[in-house]
Order: structure tokens, then C-alpha cells, then sequence
């Protein structure tokens, strides 16, 4: 189980994490990875500057906006899912 | 049994009035509280200035012990004289109420105040007495939990004459408006907001005299403890935390570092929802013996423009379109308890002080502190403790 834990803090939020968070949650359904992403919210990683920040087992990536956050599935948790 | 008075009082004025010509004053006391509703004459300046010295000369002539006659007698000869009616008048309610219940109400000239228990009207063992050449009535009685005390100006009782009532909406009639509409989860603001509304409905939305309702209800107190902020020195973090936890009403964390103090502090897990509720405020977590943690400062502006519009309006709706941080939040400091404190913690945020960083330790302080000034114009007792 990969898990990801996306930043919903005050500087995160500000920075978009609410679109991060759905198309997370949408990318993760249309790759049928549901099984084997848990997918979470946290509060500040105190990572404030270089949100949003998204933890992918432990490890943090910044500046996840929403034209990211199909590329880190791709790079990051794909791999990882089928590993 | 140490009972907390919950109060609420809202006016209409007389269409085409800046000013209002019925004026209620509160006076909040150790063992009570002490409201008085009163009516000056006629409308707009005059009438307010009537009602002003009315209210006022009662609340501080009673609230320093003085005894009714002599107040009354005191109003009579100090009011000033109407050059166009020859005559100084205003009516008046007088409530006094202490923490165990006991009431003491007097009434001159103002439509009689209903008493509601589990719904239904409440009789008052009225006694009338002559005091300066006023007719007043007089009553002691023993108030219980829960129950509402309704009092409203004579415009109440006047909504829709000649309009969609030919005479008005009687006395007998609000009592009846009253005990249908009445719900066992009735706060004093919803039954106060309910009769005005309808009043105005009545006056088709012109009043056609100033219109008041002021109603008090007897409850238990339920304090609420919100903590915004880590304190400045990380050493009082465990006297912060401890003094949340023994607050025996409702507890709230504002801040993602905040409530992750707390679950360090209490040793319990702290788990936040995924799903936001509404795109613009951060979604909410939860933690055994917390009843609500939100994100911090995002979360409290919207708080602020949620009870500045439930201010302009009283209309308890507002609260209630969405359930995220910011409106669960808002209902419990609005509805849910009797009593706010605040404690923030003043800690910069290491993370937050950088130029593009829309957030400052400023911002967060001065919206607590005008969301506690909104809830004491609410009549809701507020305080603030920076740590």
C-alpha cells in the first residue's frame, strides 16, 4: 500500500490544495489504483513556502499543484503501486 | 442550580425612522441579569430620547438597589414634556432574573410578557399597584430550566392594522403564535427572530410603529473553549492543553500545528478528513475529546463574515447552508454554547514568515479579536487570553 498524504494547512490551502486533493482523488479512480493508494489529509508538514506539499510514503514533493499531481502519480506512486 | 439567562433583542423601526423609539437595556450581573424594554412616545428622536432615559433611569436606579416606587415616581417627574402632546410617556417591562431562577418582573403600559414552559403559556400571579398615578403591575415567580420570557413593544400587537388585519394582531393571538411555533431546541434568538419576522411579514415589511421583541431564556450554562495558535513558549504548552481539556462544555482547536500539539500533548491520534466540504476552507479533523478541530486562519476569517452576516440578519438559515470548519464552527459559538474563551497562542510560524506568505500572525489576531467583539454584540459573553 502506497501511502499519500496530501497538506491541507492554512499555506497549502491558500496555495491549492483543494484542487490538488479532488484530482488526486480522481487520477487515483481513473488508474484503478484505489486498492493500493491510501490516500489522506494532513494538517502543516511545515513546508509553508514551497506548497503544496503531498508526503508519498515518507517522502515529501513540494509545489504539488494541480499540474503536477498527474506526473507525481506517474513518476512516483505507479511505480511503487506495482513494485 | 446556577442557571445561565440567555438573551437576545432585536427592533424594526417605524417605516421611514432612523431611529428606533423602543429601546431595550441589559444589565449583566454576578448573580443575574436585569432587562428593560420601554416605548417613548411617538416616533423617531423624541421617542427615542424617552426610551433611552427610561431604560437607562431603571436599569441603574434598580440595578443600585433602589425600590420600584421610587423609580417610578423618579421617571414620572424627569422625563421631559412633549411640547405637542402636553404629556412625558413611556411604557415599560422591567425583567430582573438571578441564577437560581427567581424573577421579578414589573410592567407599565407595554403588552403583557408571555411566559413559555415546554411550549405552552405560563400563568404570572400579577399584582397592581398605583404608584405616582401610573397603573404598574407587579410579579414574583419562580422561573425552571428552560423556560422563555417574551417581551415585545406594542408594535407587535399593532402589526397589520388596517393592512392584512383589521385590527391588528391581538395579544391572545402572539401568545397563540407563539405556542405553535415554539420547538423543544428553541434558542431565546430563534423565538425573538420568529415573532419580529412575522410581525414585519404582517406590516407587509413597512412598520407602521417601532416594533420590539426581547426575550430571555433560562438554560444550563455551556461554556466553550476555543485554542487558536501554539503558545509563545513551548514550555506552557502543557498548562495550555490541560486547561482546554478542563473545559467542561465544548472544546475547539483552530490550527493544524495547534491540534497536532494537542494529540502530542494527550497522546491521542488525530485523523483529518480528505474531503473538503467547500473549496475555500481546509477540511476538518477529529480527535477523541475535541468536538471540532479546523485549520486556522482561512477557517476563522470565514467565521468572521459568517457572524457578521448572522448579525446583520439574526436569521439562524445562515448558519446552517454548509457543514464545513468555518459553519460548524460559527453554529457552535452562535447556538450551541453560552459562554466563549479564547486562548491564543501567539507563536510565530517559522513556515509563514516569508513576503509571499498571505498569512501573518497579525491577520490571525485581530480576527479573533473582532469575532469575540461580534459575539458580545450578540450578547454572548467572549473572552480572549493570549498565552
Amino acid at each position: 500500500m502506497v501511502k499519500v498524504s496530501i497538506c491541507v494547512g492554512s499555506a497549502c490551502h491558500m496555495k491549492g490544495a483543494y484542487a490538488t486533493t479532488k484530482l488526486f482523488q480522481d487520477e487515483i479512480a481513473k488508474a484503478g489504483l484505489q486498492d493500493k493508494v491510501e490516500l489522506s489529509a494532513s494538517f502543516c508538514m511545515g513546508e509553508c513556502k514551497d506548497g503544496p506539499c503531498v508526503k508519498v510514503d515518507g517522502v515529501k514533493f513540494h509545489h504539488v499543484d494541480k499540474d503536477r499531481v498527474v506526473s507525481l502519480i506517474q513518476e512516483e506512486i505507479i511505480p511503487r503501486a506495482n513494485a | 442550580m446556577n442557571f445561565f439567562i440567555e438573551t437576545s433583542w432585536d427592533s424594526l423601526n417605524h417605516y421611514g425612522e432612523e431611529l428606533c423609539g423602543d429601546k431595550v437595556d441589559l444589565v449583566k450581573r454576578d448573580k443575574g441579569i436585569l432587562m428593560v424594554l420601554s416605548d417613548g412616545l411617538g416616533s423617531g428622536v423624541k421617542a427615542n430620547i424617552l426610551a433611552s432615559l427610561t431604560s437607562k433611569i431603571i436599569t441603574s436606579m434598580v440595578d443600585a438597589g433602589t425600590d420600584i416606587r421610587d423609580v417610578v415616581e423618579t421617571i414620572a417627574s424627569t422625563l421631559p414634556v412633549c411640547k405637542v402632546r402636553n404629556v412625558a410617556y413611556s411604557t415599560f417591562t422591567m425583567m430582573e432574573v438571578d441564577r437560581a431562577g427567581n424573577a421579578y418582573f414589573v410592567e407599565f403600559d407595554n403588552p403583557s410578557l408571555v411566559i413559555l414552559r415546554n411550549g405552552k403559556r405560563v400563568f404570572v400571579p400579577w399584582v397592581e399597584e398605583n404608584i405616582a398615578g401610573k397603573q404598574i403591575r407587579q410579579a414574583h415567580m419562580k422561573l425552571q430550566l428552560n423556560d422563555f420570557v417574551i417581551t415585545f413593544s406594542d408594535g407587535v400587537i399593532h402589526a397589520g392594522v388596517g393592512q392584512a388585519l383589521n385590527f391588528g394582531w391581538q395579544h391572545e393571538n402572539v401568545v397563540q403564535f407563539l405556542e405553535e411555533t415554539s420547538r423543544p431546541d428553541d434558542k431565546a434568538v430563534d423565538v425573538q427572530h420568529r415573532l419580529l419576522m412575522k410581525s414585519s411579514e404582517l406590516y407587509h415589511g413597512q412598520c407602521g410603529d417601532d416594533t420590539t421583541v426581547a426575550v430571555l431564556r433560562i438554560t444550563e450554562p455551556v461554556p466553550c473553549c476555543v485554542m487558536v495558535g501554539p503558545p509563545v513558549n513551548p514550555e506552557d504548552d502543557d498548562d495550555v492543553v490541560n486547561e482546554l481539556m478542563s473545559c467542561p462544555g465544548i472544546r475547539v482547536i483552530c490550527g493544524g500545528t495547534t491540534s497536532q500539539i494537542v494529540s502530542k500533548q494527550l497522546g491521542r491520534e488525530m485523523t483529518i478528513d480528505l474531503d473538503y466540504i467547500s473549496p475555500d476552507v481546509p477540511p476538518i479533523a477529529h480527535m477523541e475529546g475535541i468536538d471540532l478541530i479546523t485549520e486556522g486562519v482561512v477557517t476563522i476569517g470565514k467565521v468572521l463574515d459568517l457572524l457578521e452576516e448572522y448579525s446583520a440578519t439574526k436569521d439562524p438559515t445562515v448558519l446552517k447552508r454548509e457543514k464545513d470548519g468555518a459553519y460548524l464552527l460559527t453554529e457552535i459559538l452562535v447556538e450551541q454554547c453560552t459562554s466563549v474563551k479564547f486562548i491564543v497562542g501567539r507563536a510565530l510560524n517559522p513556515a509563514h514568515q516569508n513576503p509571499d506568505m498571505p498569512i501573518s500572525l497579525s491577520i490571525k489576531l485581530r480576527l479573533v479579536k473582532d469575532i469575540s467583539e461580534c459575539l458580545q454584540k450578540l450578547g454572548k459573553p467572549a473572552k480572549i487570553r493570549y498565552v
